[in-house]
């Protein structure tokens, strides 16, 4: 499988793919956008629940970037294989995006209906402490010159966050939290309506085409930068 | 689409900057992301111009040799 998984062969399987990914994120967007804009108020939260739209896929996109990240980490620490490096380098900042924007829509959406911007919850504080985990991740990468040293002190980081991630899926389970509970994906299905269902699905398609669409261009990005440097300086391969 | 939707009646204050935000937060990365991919296809090929120039017999001074 690693075969296949060298820059040069990224570089061209890549190319072709990044316009249908872009084509399809745009899709999904518009979608899920009108959908949102035209779901009716909730009997309940009133307008607020269009927040659930934007907020609930950036909380679900920033953990599985984290997920991502943790396994190319992974798999960079233990088969020393430089893609795995560069698709965890590029995802961080991808992550750390969305979950600052989960952070933000949620405190906006926490405001009218629990009376609060902030609190010290389980959810919300293992949540902000992903976004720490991001930022970390990042500093490490440029703190350190030497590309591979950095890749395997910042995937040993990743690696013990990795812990994060039940702890902010359980939160709600093994605290008392003032976030709700589990309402989407439960044993005995989702409770929440259909109506609000297909928006929040569609968007959430939207937010995770989005998120290859970008690392994928930032991946591509990152190996053409580090050719142009190799090729500047002279480099094995150089010309 | 009844504009009391898209304007989201009582709680606009709140509905409205949090798609502001998600906007100005993705779009941001988007532009940023292409730009950057851009400009360093663009180094990349000028680097590539340099070295080939450099290599060439009539740079090298190989052709007089």
């Amino acid at each position: 499988m690693f075969a296949y998984a060298n820059p040069k062969r990224f570089m061209e399987v890549s190319a072709p793919l990044l316009p249908w990914l872009a084509g399809a994120t745009a899709v999904a967007f518009a979608a899920g956008l009108y959908l949102s804009v035209a779901a009716p108020p909730d009997y309940q939260q009133g307008d607020t629940v269009r927040i659930m739209f934007i907020h609930v896929p950036a909380a679900w996109v920033a953990m599985m970037a984290y997920g991502f990240l943790a396994l190319a980490s992974l798999i960079g620490l233990i088969n020393r294989h430089p893609l795995a490096d560069v698709a965890a380098k590029q995802a961080a900042p991808l992550g750390a995006l969305f979950t600052a924007l989960a952070l933000i829509t949620g405190s906006l959406w926490g405001r009218p209906m629990w009376g609060t911007y902030w609190e010290w919850d389980g959810r919300l504080t293992s949540f902000l402490l992903l976004f720490f985990l991001y930022l970390g991740y990042i500093a490490l990468w440029n703190a350190i010159e030497n590309e591979t040293r950095a890749a395997r002190a910042a995937a040993i980081l990743a690696l013990v966050g990795v812990v994060n991630l039940p702890i902010i899926q359980f939160s709600v389970q093994w605290w008392t939290t003032l976030h709700q509970g589990e309402s989407i994906l439960r044993r005995g299905g989702p409770l929440i309506a259909a109506v609000y269902l297909w928006p929040l699905f569609i968007m959430a398609a939207g937010y995770t085409l989005l998120f290859f669409t970008l690392l994928m261009v930032r991946m591509r990005t990152e190996i053409l930068q580090r050719r142009a440097r190799t090729l500047a300086m002279g480099g094995p391969n150089a010309g | 689409m009844p504009a009391e939707y898209l304007f989201a009646g009582k709680y606009a204050a709140f509905v409205l900057p949090a798609y502001g935000v998600t906007a100005l937060g993705l779009g941001g990365a988007i532009m940023l992301s292409w730009h950057t991919y851009r400009r360093a296809g663009r180094k990349l090929a000028e680097v590539e111009k340099t070295n080939t120039l450099s290599r060439a017999p009539d740079a090298s001074g190989a052709a007089e040799d």
